[in-house]
């Protein structure tokens, strides 16, 4: 009740409505980090509905910053970026517990890809797969190309020319594992020892949403209407965001094993070279391959601490802290021992 | 095992109570979750760390650590003395007689931290010893972690993540 009154009193002050009351507050059972609501307002002149997103109390990185979030979707509402409109963001813990923004409700649905070892196919019907395919790389270059000085976007740290992208991402990981684990992973120090050996040096920095996938969208349609889950966005090298939407943990399964259950790997890396003018970097990509693995031990990791600090009531969290496990695997994996 | 018992026990206890609970309308429905509570309570004493995977991990662990170790010590009493710290615990651990499952979850915790120290110890030597060395503990390395991912993997059941996700309710 307290919290409902709480954003009551949000709206009414930041529309500037004293008469309109909150009718409705749904938290969603999707999204694993940050909590997500819909509200229902009821105003004078109509109902208006808006998205909530929460920081989590904990989640799956150690580190949230939802100010960081809002920011960048802030500035993107001056491009023709398929990101959702942002209306405010809210620092002050007493409101919901925690920092919050609110953006728009895009109407639409969120495609949520089945597990691997489910027999569905998430897109039957080849036409709109292909135009979904189209509107995914079309996206992705759209903020590859976004500069993001001019929008100000330098805050998010610049990690600099040359090998900067890939020893700042390694780092990133690394002291996240380091910080987050309740028990030693030879294989995680095994793979920080070969990324620290193998820095690619980048061909240009821009904004990285950091997962890019299929899940992480709304379509309406047939065609993508807004890119959803920006919490990981940092500055870095494109590679690193073309080998994490190609990790294997987000293709379908065989026989095609489709980027984001859309198009073959070869489709993905012909199509984004074709529209972004940037060459495939071969290299960069398997030293890619081998972070993305290491950032999803990173994610199950800090599910695992997370929940071991008694703040988490979210059995989701317990559940997810399983996937270390397979995490742990890919990794292996990509390291060749397995 | 990534969380303890305890700590997986107590967690879902509490996330019962707290959260689960006070949102069910149904007596019925409350007094069979509260039932799950305490079978949980209940259960937890009756609950160990298989000792055959910890066991078997350490055991595989101190080949690779063995390996290192010898190598280490061949390049002489500088690098020996250099190391000093690693060849102690690795003794601390040879004589360790774990008498519980929470006991040996903890030498299985120090083994593997002894193996990343070795890892990063042969990181540093690896081109400074003989080639046929290296690649034997190349070799070495590569199938233990291979290993205990594939097992690690291989004990899990297949998930239900979606359906967590959806609430339950099927979604395209």
């Amino acid at each position: 009740m307290e919290l409902k009154k709480n954003l009551q009193e949000f709206f009414r002050k930041n529309l500037r409505d004293p008469g309109l009351t909150l009718s409705e507050l749904v938290r969603y059972t999707e999204g694993w980090s940050c909590e997500t609501f819909r509200v229902g307002l009821t105003l004078p002149d109509g109902p208006r509905e808006f998205i909530i997103r929460k920081q989590p109390l904990v989640g799956l990185i150690s580190n949230y910053n939802m100010e960081k979030e809002y920011r960048v979707l802030k500035a993107l509402m001056s491009t023709d970026m398929k990101s959702p409109k942002v209306f405010w963001f809210e620092p002050d813990p007493a409101v919901m517990g925690c920092p919050f923004y609110v953006m728009e409700l895009v109407p639409g649905e969120v495609p949520v890809p089945p597990m691997k070892d489910e027999k569905q196919v998430l897109f039957p019907d080849e036409k709109s797969r292909r135009a979904l395919a189209g509107d995914f790389v079309d996206i992705l270059v759209r903020l590859h190309r976004a500069d993001w000085r001019a929008l100000g976007l330098d805050f998010l740290g610049d990690p600099g020319p040359g090998k900067g992208a890939a020893r700042a991402q390694v780092k990133y990981w690394e002291d996240n594992i380091r910080h987050d684990q309740l028990e030693p992973y030879p294989v995680v120090t095994q793979a920080v020892l070969w990324l620290r050996d193998h820095l690619p040096e980048a061909e240009k920095t821009c904004i990285i949403h950091g997962d890019y996938r299929t899940g992480n969208y709304i379509t309406r349609d047939g065609r993508i209407q807004a890119i959803l889950d920006w919490e990981f966005v940092h500055l870095g090298d494109p590679m690193e965001e073309l080998a994490y939407t190609m990790d294997v943990g987000w293709r379908s399964g065989p026989p095609d094993f489709l980027i984001s259950h859309l198009m073959t790997e070869s489709e993905f890396l012909k199509l984004y070279q074709e529209k972004s003018g940037l060459m495939i970097n071969k290299e960069a990509l398997e030293f890619y391959r081998v972070l993305s693995a290491l950032k999803m031990v990173g994610m199950g990791v800090g599910a695992t601490k997370a929940f071991s600090g008694g703040n988490a009531r979210d059995l989701r969290i317990a559940v997810f802290h399983y996937r270390t496990y397979p995490f742990l695997y890919v990794l292996a994996k990509t390291l060749g021992v397995v | 095992m990534l969380l303890s018992i305890e700590n997986q026990f107590s967690g879902i206890r509490q996330t019962l109570e707290e959260v689960v609970v006070p949102h069910i309308s149904s007596p019925y429905v409350r007094g069979q979750v509260i039932a799950v509570m305490e079978i949980l309570n209940q259960m937890q004493n009756w609950v160990e760390y298989r000792s055959d995977l910890l066991e078997d991990e350490i055991s595989r662990a101190r080949v690779v650590i063995s390996s290192i170790a010898e190598a280490l010590k061949a390049l002489g009493p500088e690098v020996r003395e250099a190391t000093g710290d690693f060849f102690r615990e690795r003794e601390s651990l040879e004589a360790a007689a774990p008498k519980d499952g929470k006991e040996l979850l903890e030498l299985r915790n120090r083994t593997n931290r002894l193996l990343e120290l070795s890892q990063q110890l042969f990181h540093k030597i690896r081109e400074i010893i003989p080639p046929e060395e290296k690649a034997n503990i190349e070799k070495l390395l590569g199938a233990h972690l291979g290993y205990i991912s594939r097992r690690n993997l291989k004990l899990l059941r297949p998930t239900l993540l979606n359906k967590i996700s959806t609430g339950g309710e099927e979604k395209k």
